[in-house]
């Protein structure tokens, strides 16, 4: 799988798993929600070990070092080529 | 503690410059009511809370308001002025 799918599936699974995580604070009985966050917690750790094995850890101090010291790597987040195009999004600069 | 992750939560696409709009946004950034006040005000005022469901919840709103600051303004805002209108005071 290439980068920028991977990455778009892990910021998908991940802010689900936000979104849940602030709903199940003030309904911590309701199963479904519970059920969800948990399946989507257990997707979202599978996408981000096989990014992390291809493209490098995405934190400093928690994710495996691999060989060699990857964090370093560019690109960066807050540059424009770290990030995946949204479908239909074309350049209308 | 809080833990950086080196992607972004949710990824903006800029289309087409618009410097007015840049001008509200830089305001909802860092302005009187901006999410910087409102990221250090839920995260201060969790400490006062009395249940701990408004614990959780204002640590991780606080939290996640704070992930806007990991855009980079100077990148943000020169794709939104690109490069044409020289930024003015407010």
């Amino acid at each position: 799988m290439e980068r920028d799918e991977l990455l778009k599936d892990l910021t998908i699974l991940d802010f689900m798993a936000v979104d849940l995580g602030l709903f199940l604070n003030t309904h911590e009985n309701d199963r479904e929600a519970l059920l969800t966050y948990n399946s989507i917690i257990e997707r979202a750790d599978r996408v981000r070990q096989t990014y992390e094995k291809m493209y490098g850890p995405l934190c400093s101090f928690r994710s495996y070092g691999g060989d060699y010291w990857r964090w370093p790597e560019e690109p960066w987040p807050w540059e424009e080529e770290f990030n995946f195009e949204f479908s239909g999004g074309g350049e209308e600069r | 503690m809080w833990i950086y992750e080196k992607k972004l939560e949710y990824p903006i696409k800029i289309k087409k410059t618009n410097p007015r709009l840049a001008k509200v946004i830089i305001t909802q950034y860092g302005g009187p009511d901006g999410e910087l006040g409102a990221a250090l005000r839920y995260l201060s005022q969790r400490f006062t809370m009395v249940t701990p469901q408004a614990k959780a919840t204002l640590n991780d709103i606080g939290t996640s308001v704070s992930e806007m600051f990991r855009l980079s303004p100077p990148s943000f805002f020169e794709a939104l002025y690109h490069r044409i209108a020289p930024f003015e005071g407010q």
